[in-house]
């Protein structure tokens, strides 16, 4: 079995996983971060959202081979005290409703603030339209989104 | 004396509630009415379900025993049990079952059953613990125990002023029968129950700390 090292959320772990598993399973079950959710298992859902080199990748189609030697960020690794501006912004909104989705949703909002500070509703949309959410939380994830970004007033935890 | 001392050191090394003060619960048998019990000197009890730890330390540990899929249990169950007992939402460590025996059969959600089942029970168990912990502040104190009221983890004395934590107060409460109706509190002078406060399972699920069935592993 080839051996892979892997840096993720800046800590270096060793791996020895068939080259085609992917990504996410090795962070789930070799790595020990369950964060990062499964989802469909085919690239359409975003739940498995992380970063790779600071671009957001699925990982539950990623094979792990493609990944090694790459700096690889998880929802365990944007803040420690689930203080990232991102994960504010959605406390103050109340995001989640079952919260399944919600570590893709916040690695693909992440991502798209370092792009675009201030994004519009349509980059928002498009930024955001690969992370399904089954309880609908779209029109909350977008105003936290904004907010995150400085464009909204804090407003009360239900809008 | 030297017997409950026994028990009691069992229950808490078997339950993992090491500096229990007061714990309450409900019986768990599915077919019979639930009763208030006092699990604090509870032995081998384990039919019994503890909903509220208040330890010496002051920490209050309130249980959800239902599973949190989005409709919001883990806020409902312990915000109606802390409404009796009279502590804030924030002064209270809530913990989440995962399906161990102790917690009973119920530890399911379907059919929005999840606080129409257990409303009248969890507001006993909070009224319950509330009653005991008056008690024994009123009977420290010398003075009836209708001069004085709970509100945010403290007992007060309404004509004097004086207040006493609940974590001074648990360990004693412990010792006393369970009262089995206590008075719940009139609708009107809700804190919690009815008006909006942020989810405490929010921060959780926006961590990617929340626990959900695919993640356990044992
Ligand atoms: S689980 Fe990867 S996109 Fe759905
Ligand atoms: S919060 Fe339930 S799927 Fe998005």
């Amino acid at each position: 079995m080839p051996s892979y090292e892997l840096s993720v959320n800046n800590a270096i772990h060793k791996v020895e996983v068939d080259a085609a598993m992917p990504l996410l399973w090795v962070l789930r079950d070799f790595v020990g971060l369950t964060g990062t959710k499964f989802g469909c298992g085919m690239a359409q859902c975003g739940a498995c959202t992380v970063h790779l080199d600071g671009n957001p990748i699925r990982s539950c189609s990623y094979p792990i081979a493609s990944a090694a030697g790459k700096k690889i960020t998880t929802i365990e690794g944007i803040s420690e005290n689930v203080d990232h501006a991102i994960q504010k912004a959605w406390i103050a909104m109340q995001v989640p409703q079952c919260g399944y989705c919600q570590s893709g949703q916040i690695m693909s909002a992440v991502a798209l603030l370092k792009r675009i500070p201030k994004p519009t509703d349509a980059d928002i949309d498009s930024a955001m339209q690969g992370n399904l959410c089954r309880c609908g939380t779209y029109t909350r994830i977008r105003s936290a989104i904004h907010l995150a970004a400085g464009d909204l007033q804090q407003k009360p935890f239900r809008p | 004396m030297k017997q409950l001392a026994l028990n009691r050191r069992k229950f808490i090394s078997l339950s993992g509630l090491a500096g229990a003060g007061l714990v309450l619960g409900l019986s768990s048998k599915a077919h019979e009415a639930r009763q208030v019990a006092n699990l604090s000197f509870a032995g081998e009890s384990f039919e019994l379900t503890p909903y509220v730890v208040i330890e010496k330390n002051g920490t209050i540990i309130i249980y959800n025993t239902k599973p949190e899929i989005g409709q919001g249990v883990y806020q409902s169950i312990p915000a109606i049990i802390a409404e009796e007992l009279e502590v804030s939402l924030d002064q209270v460590t809530i913990k989440q079952s995962g399906g161990e025996k102790k917690f009973g059969e119920m530890q399911f959600a379907g059919g929005s059953m999840s606080v129409r089942s257990e409303y009248e029970n969890l507001r006993k168990v909070g009224a319950s613990g509330r009653e005991m912990l008056i008690a024994v502040a009123s009977e420290g104190w010398g003075v009836p125990s209708g001069e004085c009221y709970a509100s945010a983890a403290k007992v007060f004395h309404k004509p004097s002023g004086k207040s006493v934590s609940y974590a001074a107060l648990a360990e004693k409460a412990a010792a006393l029968p369970v009262p089995q109706a206590p008075k719940l509190k009139d609708a009107k002078d809700f804190k919690i129950l009815g008006k909006p406060s942020p989810r405490p399972d929010v921060p959780l699920k926006s961590s990617g700390k929340a626990i959900f069935g695919i993640d356990v592993s044992e």
